[in-house]
C-alpha cells in the first residue's frame, strides 16, 4: 500500500485507542468515543483501510498492549464476554466504508446510512459471541434476554447520539474535498 | 484525561534490555497460563511473580497509577455485574453453599461466590502488572523490528509503532484542543445541558481529528523521500539480537506455562476446591 495510507490507517488505531479513553459524563452507562472513531475511520478511509485500521487496533489489543475498553489487553481478551465487540469493529469499519463507496448521490443520507447501519452492526458479533463466551467458556448458561440486556438495551441511546455526532461530524469532515479524496490519490 | 497515559519510559533494567520478541513471547505464555486456570495458588504465585519482575524494571508506581487506576474500576464493575447476574456461580462450580449475608430478594453472599470472584480478581491481578510493564518498557521502534523478525510485514509492523507512536501526540492534542475550547467558554462538565454537552464535544473533536489528519502528509512525504517502502525488505536500526537473558527469559515463561497447565489439569479440574 502507498506510504500515506500507511501513515493514516495506524492514526485512526490511535483515535479508537484514545477514544476509549474520551468519556462523556451521563447517566450509568458508560458513554466513550471509541465507537464513534470506528465508524468515523470507515467513512474516512473507506472499507478496506478502515478495516486494515482496526485489524491493527486488535493486533495491538491482543500482543498484550491494555487498549481495549477497561484498560484490558493480551490474548486472555478473546475469552472475554465483550471481545465479540472488538472484532466486530473491523465490521463496523467495513460495512460504513462500504456504504460510503455505494452509488449513493445525497452524500448527507449516505452518511447517515454509514453511521447508522456501522454502529448497530456491531451487535451482529457483538451479542452473540458474549452469549457463546459466557455459555461455554464461563460455563454460565444466562438466558438469551439477560445477554440482551447486558449488551443492547442499555446502549441503545448512547448508540443513537453517537450516530448523531459521527453524522454531524463526518457530514463537515467529508464536505472538504481533501479529506473526502484523501485515500483516493 | 488530566495524566499522562502510558508510553514507553527509557530506563536502564534487565526487562528494558530484552528483545521486544522475548517480552511478546514471554506475555503470551503468561496470559494463557492466567487464562486456562482457576487455581488459586498458581494465580497467587503468578501475581508475587509479577510484581517481582515490576520492581526489576525500576518502573515506578506512580508512572502507571492512573491507568491502574482505571483497570480496577473496569475490574470491580466487572465483578459487580458477575454477583448481580449470576450469584450463585461459585456455588455451583463448588458444590456447595454456605450462606453469609442475605442482601435482597433471592440474593445472598456465599463463601462459594466471594472465592469464585476472588479467583477472577487475582487472575486480572496476575496480568495487570506484565500487561503494563510491556507497554512501557518496550521502544516502539525495537517493537517493530521484533514484529518484523516474527513474520509479520514490516509495513504492518511498522503501521504498529506508528499507532504507538500516535497516542502520546493525539492525547497531548486533545487535551491542548479542550483546554483552548474550555477557555472560550465551552463546558463539558455536568452543570452543562446533555445537548450542549453533546455539541461541545463536537467542538473538540473536529480540531482534534483536523491537527490529526494535518500531520500525514508531513509524515508520508518524509518517509517517501527517505525512500520507505520501496522494496520488499528492509533493515532495521533498532534492531536487537538475542542474548543469554533473553533465552533464559522464554525458558521462564515456558516452565511457567508447562507448570501451570500441569498443576490445573491433573485434578481435573481448572479449579481449585478448598470446600
Amino acid at each position: 500500500m502507498k506510504v500515506k495510507h500507511m501513515i493514516i490507517v495506524p492514526l485512526f488505531s490511535a483515535l479508537v485507542i484514545i477514544g476509549s479513553y474520551i468519556q462523556i459524563p451521563i447517566g450509568p452507562v458508560p458513554f466513550t468515543l471509541q465507537t464513534l472513531m470506528v465508524v468515523l475511520s470507515g467513512i474516512i478511509l473507506g472499507s478496506k483501510l478502515g478495516m486494515l485500521s482496526q485489524l491493527i487496533y486488535m493486533l495491538i489489543g491482543l500482543i498484550g498492549l491494555p487498549v481495549f475498553s477497561g484498560g484490558k489487553g493480551g490474548f486472555s481478551a478473546v475469552v472475554s464476554p465483550t471481545f465479540g465487540f472488538v472484532i466486530s469493529f473491523i465490521l463496523i469499519a467495513y460495512i460504513s466504508g462500504k456504504i460510503i463507496e455505494s452509488s449513493i448521490k445525497n452524500l448527507k443520507l449516505k452518511i447517515f446510512l454509514a453511521s447508522f447501519i456501522g454502529c448497530f452492526s456491531s451487535y451482529i458479533i457483538g451479542i452473540p459471541y458474549f452469549f457463546i463466551i459466557f455459555k461455554y467458556i464461563l460455563s454460565n448458561s444466562i438466558p438469551f434476554y439477560k445477554v440482551l440486556n447486558l449488551t443492547f438495551i442499555p446502549f441503545i441511546i448512547g448508540d443513537l447520539i453517537k450516530v448523531l455526532v459521527a453524522t454531524l461530524i463526518s457530514i463537515s469532515l467529508m464536505s472538504i474535498p481533501y479529506i473526502r479524496n484523501f485515500t483516493k490519490s | 484525561m488530566s495524566t499522562t497515559m502510558l508510553s514507553y519510559i527509557k530506563k536502564d533494567s534487565k526487562i528494558h534490555n530484552l528483545t521486544g520478541a522475548t517480552k511478546l513471547i514471554f506475555f503470551i505464555l503468561w496470559t494463557l497460563a492466567s487464562m486456562l486456570t482457576y487455581d488459586t495458588r498458581i494465580l497467587i504465585g503468578m501475581f508475587i511473580v509479577s510484581i517481582v519482575i515490576f520492581k526489576i524494571s525500576k518502573i515506578k508506581y506512580k508512572d502507571i497509577a492512573f491507568i491502574l487506576y482505571f483497570i480496577l474500576f473496569f475490574l470491580l464493575l466487572n465483578n459487580i455485574a458477575i454477583f448481580i447476574f449470576s450469584p450463585y456461580e461459585g456455588a455451583n462450580i463448588y458444590g456447595s453453599k454456605h450462606e453469609l449475608v442475605h442482601l435482597f430478594g433471592s440474593y445472598w453472599v456465599t463463601s462459594q461466590q466471594m472465592f469464585y470472584q476472588f479467583n477472577v480478581t487475582i487472575k486480572y491481578f496476575s496480568v495487570i502488572p506484565m500487561a503494563l510493564l510491556f507497554m512501557v518498557t518496550t521502544d516502539p521502534s525495537e517493537f517493530a523490528s521484533s514484529l518484523n523478525r516474527l513474520g509479520v510485514s514490516y509495513r504492518i509492523s511498522y503501521a504498529v509503532s506508528i499507532a504507538l507512536r500516535y497516542i502520546p501526540d493525539i492525547q497531548r492534542d486533545y487535551q491542548d484542543i479542550s483546554f483552548a475550547q474550555q477557555a472560550r467558554g465551552i463546558d463539558m462538565s455536568k452543570k452543562e445541558k446533555f445537548t450542549t454537552r453533546i455539541k461541545n464535544s463536537s467542538a473538540i473533536l473536529m480540531p482534534l481529528i483536523f491537527s490529526s489528519l494535518d500531520r500525514i502528509d508531513t509524515i508520508s512525504c518524509a518517509m517517501e523521500l527517505r525512500a520507505f517502502g520501496n522494496g520488499k525488505k528492509r533493515t532495521w536500526y533498532n534492531s536487537r539480537e538475542f542474548k543469554k537473558y533473553d533465552y533464559i527469559a522464554v525458558t521462564i515463561g515456558i516452565l511457567i506455562f508447562i507448570t501451570s497447565l500441569c498443576m490445573t489439569f491433573k485434578n481435573g479440574s481448572r479449579f481449585y476446591n478448598p470446600f
